[in-house]
């Protein structure tokens, strides 16, 4: 049985995927970290010699022994605290950081009595300058990049480029407000007189130079194999700068495309390095026809990526966890 | 046709008074579009 690790909603390519499975005669059973936090009963034992873990999964109790293949898509779990009225905020918001890292260690130890079967994939995100750096030695080309606190730093690192943008060091939030929308941390470009306005010493942040585009290209990989898509988001100020602004009324238009194929070979060593069987890679492609890497995101969606360029992305990663289930 | 630029409301706006507390990007905070 290959069991999936995920969360409730926004989950459309997971259930995809399972749909492969079970109509390619294999069997999954979908684990949600909310599963673990609403009151159904699991239990992890570690005995003399051996281990046990058993599972609820709507009222089935599902053994660890079964599972011989475990795809790790998403992992959310969210346990806020009641309304506390005799608590401090100060006291409250250290319990609440307190709860999630007890919940982040238990899930650890339910996936820790799993660690003898096949996982795709292992971690759930890669720093950005360590996969800036492993790309760059795999033979990627990358944005010159700075992270620092310092204003003098960016205003030299501005006036050594035609143009500098900033983005999340992680992965980003999102904020809603009182009027049921939501603010987003999108790639935005810094001006000099926005660091100008800068203090002295301000939040350790990352910059890159802007790199030209032609258009940008969004690259699923799965075990040795690239699927690219381009996207061409340079025709439309709103997505100019980061195709993730889209724009609905007249989305961007996405084709299939083809790597070169060093940069699809520097991308498999890449991957390799990263420690990565599957992932979403952004990569730039400039004027001159150069490939420029920006980040990779092992647990992106790629449902955007197989259904406009038709590639069978659900079935191959069905196919991939059922080998690697009898591997 | 392309996007309305929208003020942040208060709340949103606070989170990027302060630079030396939060960092770059959250000065270009913007609403992500959401389809219709």
């Amino acid at each position: 049985m290959i069991l999936v690790l995920s969360q409730e909603s926004y989950e459309t390519s997971t259930d995809m995927v399972q749909d492969w499975i079970e109509y390619l005669g294999g069997h999954a059973t979908r684990l949600n970290g909310e599963d673990l936090t609403r009151g159904e009963p699991f239990a992890v034992r570690l005995g003399r010699e051996h281990d046990e873990v058993r599972l609820s999964v709507d009222g089935r109790v599902l053994s660890g022994a079964t599972v011989g293949a475990v795809w790790r898509r998403r992992w959310h779990q969210m346990q806020g605290l009641g309304p506390l009225p005799g608590t401090t905020p100060a006291v409250r918001q250290l319990a609440q950081r307190h709860l999630a890292a007890e919940l982040h260690a238990v899930s650890q130890s339910v996936f820790a009595l799993m660690d003898e079967v096949p996982w795709l994939s292992r971690p759930l995100a890669v720093n950005k300058v360590r996969a800036l750096r492993l790309a760059r030695r795999a033979g990627l080309e990358i944005p010159e990049t700075l992270v620092t606190n310092s204003r003098a730093e960016l205003l030299t690192f501005i006036d050594a480029h035609d143009g500098v943008i900033t983005k999340c060091a992680s992965d980003g939030e999102m904020f809603p407000d009182d009027q049921d929308r939501t603010w987003a941390l999108y790639t935005s470009v810094v001006t000099r007189e926005d660091a100008l306005a800068l203090p002295e010493a301000f939040f350790p942040s990352l910059v890159q130079a802007q790199v030209e585009k032609s258009c940008e290209l969004r690259v699923f990989y799965l075990d040795g194999e690239c699927w690219p898509m381009a996207i061409f988001s340079q025709a439309d100020p709103q997505t100019a700068v980061d195709f993730r602004v889209y724009n609905h009324v007249r989305p961007n238009r996405t084709v299939p495309y083809r790597l070169p194929a060093e940069v699809e070979a520097a991308i498999g060593r890449f991957m390799a390095a990263v420690g990565l069987e599957t992932g979403s890679l952004d990569l730039i492609r400039t004027p001159e026809g150069r490939h420029v890497f920006l980040e990779v995101n092992p647990v992106g969606q790629f449902s955007m990526v197989g259904e406009p360029c038709n590639y069978p992305l659900f079935r191959r990663v069905a196919e991939y966890l059922m080998r690697a289930e009898t591997a | 046709m392309s996007e309305e630029i929208v003020v942040p409301p208060p709340a949103i706006a606070e989170l990027s008074r302060d630079p030396a507390q939060v960092p770059l990007a959250y000065g270009y905070l913007r609403v992500a579009p959401t389809p219709t």
